[in-house]
């Protein structure tokens, strides 16, 4: 079974964001209807790799859901969106602040014919404050909320997290948002508006600088791979065939790590002998420890370190990520056969739940898939699909 | 009304991930009740920031939290926590792999006292696999996800993300999974177990890499601050730090060139659209750019860059971002009244619900400040707390 059997959303979302919030619901069971713009689609269908002329980013975010190609800017398809809320239980979108208003499918407007709509935005500044109507970028949103400026070396520049954390962390976090509200409609029969900013979502992870600052005063900074200002050592050492993490637990597994790496006179060594003075001492220890591991493969330091207790990993790359037995163990890579790219591994949900396991069933829709389908739904006859279509209200495969 | 009210969360986690699930569930209005090792606590009591021998950081990720402090490994203190679960909704924990069940208190067994019980672990690696019971801190979970592959220059080193990401990711994806599964208990009655690993987390939000990696069999080089498809998109130096801009259409460019003064490099044909910028990006463009913007502060250009309504962001220390007007305005920062610490900043609640809001409801507590009030509930009288006070299974403020 799964948990969101019967949960109807309609999807406005595009991109990297909003996609990756309703996959999670679609992964769960929620009937996912995705509307995209007829003739023009979801911008993240031209985003690279592209196979077959199909993007696998999008094929990778968009899997388990339906598809409605539709002209929204049209009264005809604004009635159809209005028919298709009447019954659904969540809109989520991500548009610019006050798209939808505009085209008369806002929260006011949808809770006329839907009081209990969960109606669940989410944008780059949110739907107040003085930055709303500005647009934002993932290297903005990073800039401005201090990740960027804690990520990197302290004698190089900031540097933005590769992969868009302001995009996917802020789409989890809506998934949570309209898992409790939809989980409050269920106790009460309330619907209610949910708004959700990458700035806030990304600033809300930034507790460690923000507490110094206000406990202490201090101000922290970036401090590359090391964690030079609390623990030494803990960092990131290159060696023969790339680089390894290694670090102590706590203080007190020190002689542990000097006997590991052998180095036991470093214990004696009055510049080392406890953290504070590491801490302190961090550009003269860190390379007589390098040494150690320069001529080693991570392969030789995993085996070193593990047999002697010492938290440690090899930086792995993403190909040796999906080739790696745990990542295999857990699921987290499943066959698919997408109606886009073709074969690919789709990466498993993160959340295993015994009962109500997450279930990957289609690849991501082809741009108006299950148009028919749903108009025929709501009610559609063959002949007003057709004079939709032609009049480009509507698109069909 | 908060959407968790009446949810009761038996809550083992301690440390960062965890705790910041039942954070989470906690701002929504659950009854967290913390189970805390008697005379130790939770680990994060002891990490900096420390204040007259307190800790921010559990301050933190503990608000509005009840702690009970007792000591499980005895009989009668297994006694009181299986009293407790008797009639909860959650438990959750964030042990190494078998933990609990050394304790006592494992699925299976406390299934027996509340069949409907929703059971939720967390850890670096999860409950299956071949690494189970390996220990993984923040540094070695991202370096193996490939996520610090992701993150750098490419000509530079893997990089660390500047915060607790995996953190962050599993413990907001265990908050999902729990709502999630109180759904499905609402519905059917039926309880469950959830498994979230730190290493699944963060390998879920490398976006585009993985299924690059299944179409083409392999992935480019991390790209630093910048994005290969859309030229100008990257970070440029000011003369008192750095500015993030994006630039995605051919339109933004020249306005971009005009709000700066950069009429030289309009007129410039190597420039005209983004295919030619993105070929001439590192041979010219990118130095053409930053000879301007250095010579500006980074609030000024991102001033004029905002008037002209273009995506941009000045990279901004974390204590910069507290003055940031919108994080403000949202009310990211919030404080608190903390028994320990008095009155203290941190991190609001991103998650904004219209009807259901989240909120702070009270500081972290003292450990073992509610043992009174819990064992009251669950019938011992006065004489017996008094006992067990004596006997060190549990302990009280």
């Amino acid at each position: 079974m799964r948990v969101l059997e019967g949960v109807k959303v309609i999807d406005f979302t595009q991109a990297y964001s909003g996609p990756f919030c309703t996959m999670q619901l679609a992964d769960f069971g929620a009937r996912v209807i995705k509307v995209e713009r007829n003739g023009v689609g979801d911008q993240s269908r031209e985003w690279s790799p592209i196979e077959n002329g199909h993007s696998g980013y999008y094929a990778a975010i968009n899997r388990n859901k339906e598809d409605l190609a539709i002209d929204i800017a049209t009264p005809e398809g604004r009635d159809i969106i209005l028919e298709l809320a009447k019954d659904a239980d969540i809109i989520v979108e991500n548009f610019k602040v006050g798209t939808l208003d505009k085209m008369g499918l806002g929260y006011e407007e949808i809770k006329k014919v839907n009081p209990q709509i969960i109606f669940a935005s989410l944008s780059g500044f949110g739907q107040t404050g003085p930055l709303k109507n500005l647009a934002a970028y993932d290297n903005v949103v990073q800039s401005m909320s201090g990740i960027m400026e804690m990520t990197g070396f302290p004698d190089d520049v900031p540097t933005r997290v590769g992969p868009a954390i302001g995009d996917n962390f802020t789409g989890l976090n809506m998934a949570l948002a309209i898992a409790m509200a939809y989980y409050h409609k269920l106790n009460t029969g309330e619907g209610q508006m949910i708004d959700l900013a990458m700035l806030d979502t990304i600033f809300g992870i930034l507790e460690s600088p923000i507490l110094f600052y206000d406990l202490l005063g201090e101000k922290t900074t970036r401090s590359g791979n090391n964690d030079a200002g609390t623990l030494v050592p803990y960092d990131v050492y290159q060696c023969k065939d790339g680089y390894f993490s290694a670090g102590l637990a706590s203080d007190a597994a020190w002689p542990k790590f000097c006997e590991t790496i052998g180095m036991t006179e470093l214990t004696q060594d009055p510049r080392f002998v406890d953290n504070e003075l590491r801490c302190k001492n961090y550009d003269i220890i860190t390379p007589i420890i390098a040494q150690f591991f320069i001529d080693k493969t991570r392969a030789e330091l995993q085996e070193i370190f593990s047999n002697a207790g010492i938290p440690c990993a090899p930086v792995l790359s993403v190909p040796e990520v999906m080739e790696h037995p745990q990542i295999i163990a857990r699921e987290m890579l499943i066959d698919m056969v997408d109606p886009g790219v073709g074969p690919y591994k789709a990466l498993g949900n993160p959340m295993k739940m015994d009962k109500t396991p997450a279930q990957l069933i289609s690849g991501a829709p082809l741009i108006g898939q299950d148009t028919e389908s749903i108009l025929k739904e709501l009610g559609y006859s063959s002949e007003q699909i057709n004079n939709l279509v032609e009049k480009g209200v509507t698109g069909i495969q | 009304m908060r959407p968790l009210e009446g949810v009761k969360v038996i809550d083992f986690t301690q440390a960062h991930a965890g705790s910041l699930a039942t954070m989470l569930l906690a701002d929504f209005g659950a009854e967290v009740i913390k189970i805390e090792r008697a005379g130790v606590g939770d680990l994060a009591r002891y990490w900096a920031p420390i204040k007259d021998g307190n800790s921010g950081y559990y301050s933190f990720l503990n608000r509005g939290k009840k702690s009970i402090s007792i000591n499980a490994a005895t009989a009668e203190g297994k006694e009181i926590i299986k009293k407790l679960v008797k009639d909860a909704d959650v438990v959750c924990e964030n042990f190494k792999y078998g933990s609990m069940d050394r304790m006592g208190l494992n699925y299976e067994t406390l299934k027996e006292i509340n069949p409907s019980i929703i059971y939720a672990s967390l850890n670096g690696f999860g409950q299956t696999g071949p690494m189970k019971d390996s220990i993984g801190l923040d540094l070695q979970l991202q370096a193996m996800s490939g996520l610090m592959d992701r993150t750098g220059f490419p000509d530079g080193p893997p990089t660390k993300v500047g915060a607790a990401m995996g953190d962050h990711l599993s413990g907001t994806y265990m908050a999902l999974a729990i709502n999630l599964a109180l759904i499905h208990k609402k519905k059917t009655g039926e309880g469950q177990q959830i498994d979230i690993s730190i290493l699944d987390s963060l390998f879920s939000i490398l976006e585009a890499a993985p299924i690059t990696y299944s179409l083409r069999g392999s992935v480019p080089a991390r790209v630093g601050n910048s994005y290969p498809s859309i030229s100008p998109y990257d970070t440029f130096k000011a003369n008192d730090g750095y500015v993030s801009i994006g630039i995605s259409t051919d339109r933004q460019w020249f306005k971009f060139c005009e709000a700066m003064g950069m009429d030289e490099v309009a007129a410039d044909e190597r420039y005209m659209t983004n295919e030619l910028r993105g070929d001439n990006y590192e041979s010219g463009l990118k130095a053409a750019i930053e000879e301007t913007t250095s010579k500006m502060s980074k609030f000024e250009i991102e001033k004029i860059l905002r008037d002209a309504r273009l995506a941009c962001g000045a990279v901004r220390t974390v204590t910069e971002s507290l003055d940031c007007e919108q994080i403000a305005a949202r009310n990211m920062i919030v404080e608190v009244d903390d028994k320990a610490l008095g009155k203290i900043k941190m991190g609001g609640i991103p998650i904004k619900m219209s009807k259901t809001p989240g909120a702070i409801q009270h500081g972290a507590p003292l450990l073992g400040e509610n043992t009174v009030e819990y064992l009251d509930e669950i019938g011992y009288s006065k004489e017996q707390i008094k006992e067990l006070v004596d006997q060190k299974i549990v302990e009280i403020v």
